[in-house]
């Protein structure tokens, strides 16, 4: 389903490049669950970043699915993300003056979706969640765990293959992560979603199919404590 | 991404940012407001002359006379009389009408009460010509000749009236240390470029009774209205001959109505040219201050950016989204502003004394043009946000 081959990524700092990925290999297989792991400012989220399209420039191979990503315009780009990944961010990142309902609909808008089918689905995808009674809520009017069942309502919405989580349960406390654990557990099994989470909980980590290490730009197969 | 969409989402965030929406557009507003007054002002200005020339006809044609030597104040050479004037209609043929008038001051009083006016000495021509409508009575005529009557201007006849109701006619004026008799009063004489004085505010006399009044009495000024479609620089040509053979030591300064009209227009042309220039400065300041929010708002928003970005919308949507925003903003700018700006013309009427009319050209240029500075000033915003990097416009808060 995924595929990085030799994927490097760096950085102009001034006059010095600074290289952030020194040539990351992984795959994930199609329904997977995986974790990533590694200590912090090893690399997880740009390598999530890659894999989510969201960072184009970066020398090696990407395949999604049996297509390679290289020299896409932006609107292929932005299409791709639009109905083939859906994310989910450790600070939720809902839009602030928009109801949960408008939220969750959200990606359908650039998918070109009608205004009514937009609002069915996005009740639908808020009930099959139990959210639907929050609907019509403010993210400022829930707490982080239902705002991150919101948002992940939102990365379902438009319904992809694959979904990234960037440290999903950094943000809340352990019985809510757990909570949210379960959601995208079932997720996995029963809508066969395959699933990338960034975490530096082991707990999260342990649930997952296995777990990539990374550390320092690299990939290794050696588990450390962090 | 339908349109729509576009649209509604732009009202939905101008709305989340009601205030700063507001102050952004208070430039556009004020701009396109002064914009669409001034030049319907100009415009109605320009449409109740035209109002005027059109009760009096385009084929006046009105001479000054000067002495040559300006620093004379005694009557200097031969003078312009009434007898003159026949000769002139006679001697050339496009002239239909002609009518000659003095314009002197003396104490005018009735019953012993002193009247503000000024005495202009007339003949019936200038009824005709200046199309004069009777209220009571009727105006001099060629038969009253050097006759003791008058006729009173409508302000005139107000005056005298203060002094108990009844008819005019008959009454007697006292003009410097002559009696005149009332023999009849004008309706309200509508204002025109040809002539130096109001007549609403005068009383006339027969000509050559003026000439008799005061020995400064001159006839200074002419009124000619020439034949349909004939050529007015011949006729000017033709009247300047005449008038030199009869007279010496004057100058002639011709006005007519097609000068008069075109210095109007070029007035006018200056005019809206200016208003132009002062518009163009400000929706400038308008656009720039619309600008800057822009800006603000594309800073304050790039969380919201890369979060769009991250779910599919493209750089371009961001692009649309920006300038649709700009566009809204400028757009109800414009709007409020051309309803401000019509209602100022209509208040500028009223007070000018005009008939109110609205001009579709200034609001829908005063629109479109608020709404062009939208599109112009929100594209470098709109554009710097379609710009910004997904990665990092989710990373900063
Ligand atoms: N725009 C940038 N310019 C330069 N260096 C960058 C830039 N973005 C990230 N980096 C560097 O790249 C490295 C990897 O960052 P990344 O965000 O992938 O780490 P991470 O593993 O997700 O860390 P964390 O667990 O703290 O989220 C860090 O050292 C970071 O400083
Ligand atoms: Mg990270």
């Amino acid at each position: 389903m995924i595929k990085l081959v030799d994927v490097r990524k760096q950085y102009k700092a001034g006059e010095d490049i600074i290289e952030i990925l020194h040539g990351v290999s992984l795959e994930v297989k199609e329904g997977e669950l995986v974790a990533i792991m590694g200590p912090s400012g090893s690399g997880k989220s740009t390598i999530m970043n890659i894999i989510g399209l969201l960072d184009w420039k970066f020398s090696g191979d990407y395949y999604l699915g049996d297509k390679k990503i290289a020299g896409l315009y932006d609107a292929e780009l932005a299409s791709i993300r639009n109905r083939e990944i859906g994310f989910v961010f450790q600070s939720f990142f809902l839009l602030p003056n928009f109801t949960a309902a408008q939220n969750v609909a959200l990606p359908l808008i650039y998918a070109g979706v009608s205004a009514n089918e937009r609002k069915e689905r996005a009740l639908a995808a808020l009930n099959k969640i139990g959210m639907q009674h929050l609907a019509d809520r403010r993210p400022h009017e829930m707490s982080g765990g239902q705002q991150q069942r919101v948002a992940i309502a939102r990365s379902l919405i438009a319904d992809p293959k694959v979904v990234l989580a960037d440290e999903p349960t950094g943000a809340l406390d352990s019985k809510t992560s757990q909570e949210i654990m379960d959601l995208i557990k079932a997720l996995n099994k029963n809508d066969k979603k395959t699933i990338i989470i960034v975490t530096h909980d082991l707990k999260v980590g342990k649930q997952c199919d296995r777990i990539i290490f990374v550390k320092d730009g690299d990939i290794t197969d050696k588990l450390e404590e962090f | 991404m339908t349109f729509g969409v576009y649209v509604s989402q732009m009202l939905e965030n101008l709305f989340n940012a009601k205030m700063r929406s507001f102050l952004a557009v208070l430039g556009i507003m004020v701009g396109t407001a002064s914009v669409v007054a001034l030049v319907s002002g100009g415009e109605l200005a320009t449409l109740n002359a035209l109002v005027q020339f059109e009760q009096l006809g385009t084929n006046l044609l009105s001479v000054g006379v000067q002495s040559a030597d300006q620093g004379a104040t005694q009557a200097v050479g031969t003078q312009v009389e009434v007898k003159d004037l026949e000769t002139v209609k006679r001697k050339v043929a496009t002239v239909k009408y002609v009518a000659g008038y003095t314009n002197l001051y003396q104490p005018i009083s009735y019953a012993g009460n002193s009247i503000d006016g000024s005495i202009v000495g007339a003949t019936e021509s200038l009824a005709q010509i200046l199309r004069i409508k009777m209220h009571t009575g009727r105006f001099v005529s060629n038969l009253d000749k050097d006759a003791d009557y008058c006729v009173l201007g409508k302000n005139v006849a107000a005056s005298v009236k203060q002094d108990g109701g009844g008819d005019l006619l008959g009454r007697q004026i006292s003009v410097g240390s002559n009696i005149f008799t009332v023999i009849g009063v004008m309706q309200k004489a509508a204002q025109n470029p040809f002539m130096s004085s109001d007549l609403n505010d005068a009383i006339i006399v027969p000509l050559q009774s003026s000439l008799y009044l005061s020995k400064y009495a001159q006839i200074r000024n002419l009124i000619f209205r020439i034949q349909k479609n004939s050529n007015i620089a011949m006729a000017q040509k033709n009247i300047t001959k005449v008038l030199n053979a009869v007279t010496s030591g004057k100058r002639f300064f011709f006005r007519s109505s097609q000068q008069i009209l075109k210095s109007m227009d070029s007035q006018h042309r200056t005019f809206t040219w200016m208003l132009g220039f002062i518009g163009s400065i400000s929706l400038l300041v308008g656009g720039i201050g619309v600008m800057n929010i822009m800006l603000v708002s594309v800073t304050e928003r790039r969380r919201e950016i890369g979060i769009r970005r991250a779910i599919g919308a493209r750089s371009i949507d961001i692009q649309y989204m920006f300038i649709l925003e700009s566009i809204g903003l400028t757009m109800f700018g414009g709007f409020v502003g051309v309803l401000v700006g019509v209602l100022a013309s209509y208040v500028i009427a009223v007070f000018a004394g005009w008939s109110f009319h609205i001009f579709p050209l200034p609001p829908i240029i005063g629109f479109l043009v608020s709404v062009l500075t939208g599109i112009f000033f929100g594209f470098y915003p709109a554009f710097k946000a379609s710009k910004l990097n997904p990665i990092d416009a989710l990373r900063s808060d």
